[in-house]
């Protein structure tokens, strides 16, 4: 779980760079080679600024195909997750509910324990085993 | 109520032929000291059988012969049924379940939150002003839910 939740930070930042490439349009000027911070620059989160628009996009349109198989992945493993959770939820008593239980037939063959003038009337369910 | 018959029929039909004596809760605790309690410490599943059963019912004073004839009669096995039934209506599929005042509760608490439980349910009794031989009809019955909510469902109007 906490490797996905790394996985799906670094896809997240990843869109987030996508998100900040939109600056694209504003930025025409081509980024000299030899700057050391673009050719420093580590890792994936690190956008690259070189090239022309298009050679750009086309970059981005390779880490997008490249990541879309693990983003698929993620997806499908968070579907999952989260269908399987609703179906608990969907067992899961409303907290507020006052449930009628009719409990006449056992109070009718005597089985019951306490006073019958009681203002809580406990239901139990359970086995001998 | 009984929620996995098929495991321990014999006993809850004892159970109910014990509580047309008047002795049912003798019974219950009976049965907890002397056949669950030997039967879950060294899994003797004999402990849990008729003939167990019956020595336990003697021990207690019960008409072993009417309890006998009563386990086998129609009235015993129509209540296991409809304690099945009921508790089916409320998803109830582990034990123990209780419900204090139609208040669900699930498993085996602590002691101190089960307390908080029944007396936050005795509070609204009391606030209620209704006594309390008609409580549960009246107030439970009469106003509760008479099928399973889940907390995503919304709550009736």
């Amino acid at each position: 779980m906490k490797r996905i939740g790394s996985i799906a930070v670094i896809s997240l930042m990843a869109l987030v760079g996508c998100d900040n490439a939109s600056r694209l349009d504003k930025t025409t000027k081509v980024a000299p080679k030899d700057t050391p911070t673009a050719e420093a620059a580590p890792g994936p989160a690190k956008a690259d600024h070189n090239g022309s628009l298009e050679e750009r996009v086309a970059r981005i349109e390779d880490n997008f195909a490249k990541y879309g198989e693990a983003l698929e992945f993620l997806q499908k493993v968070y579907a999952q997750q989260k269908q399987q959770q609703q179906a608990q939820e969907r067992e899961e008593p409303a907290p507020d509910a006052m449930f009628a239980v009719d409990v006449t037939p056992d109070v009718k063959l005597g089985m019951v324990e306490g006073s019958p003038q009681a203002l809580v009337t406990i239901v139990e369910a359970w086995d001998f085993a | 109520m009984v929620v996995h018959p098929q495991v321990v029929m014999t006993a809850h039909k004892a159970g109910c032929a014990a509580g047309k004596q008047q002795k049912f809760a003798a019974y219950k605790t009976a049965f907890w000291d002397k056949a669950f309690a030997p039967y879950a410490s060294a899994h003797d599943q004999s402990k849990l059988g008729e003939d167990n059963i019956m020595a336990i019912a003697k021990d207690i004073g019960l008409d072993t012969a009417k309890l006998k004839a009563d386990m086998n009669s129609p009235d015993c096995q129509a209540q296991v049924d409809a304690d099945m039934k009921e508790l089916a209506k409320f998803h109830v599929n582990s034990t123990p379940t209780f419900f204090i005042n139609g208040k669900h509760v699930g498993g085996a608490l602590p002691k101190e939150q089960f307390k908080a439980i029944i007396d936050e349910r005795m509070k609204v009794a009391e606030a209620s002003g209704v006594p309390g031989a008609d409580y549960y009809e009246k107030e439970v019955m009469g106003k509760g839910e008479k099928q399973f909510r889940s907390k995503v469902d919304p709550k009736p109007n």
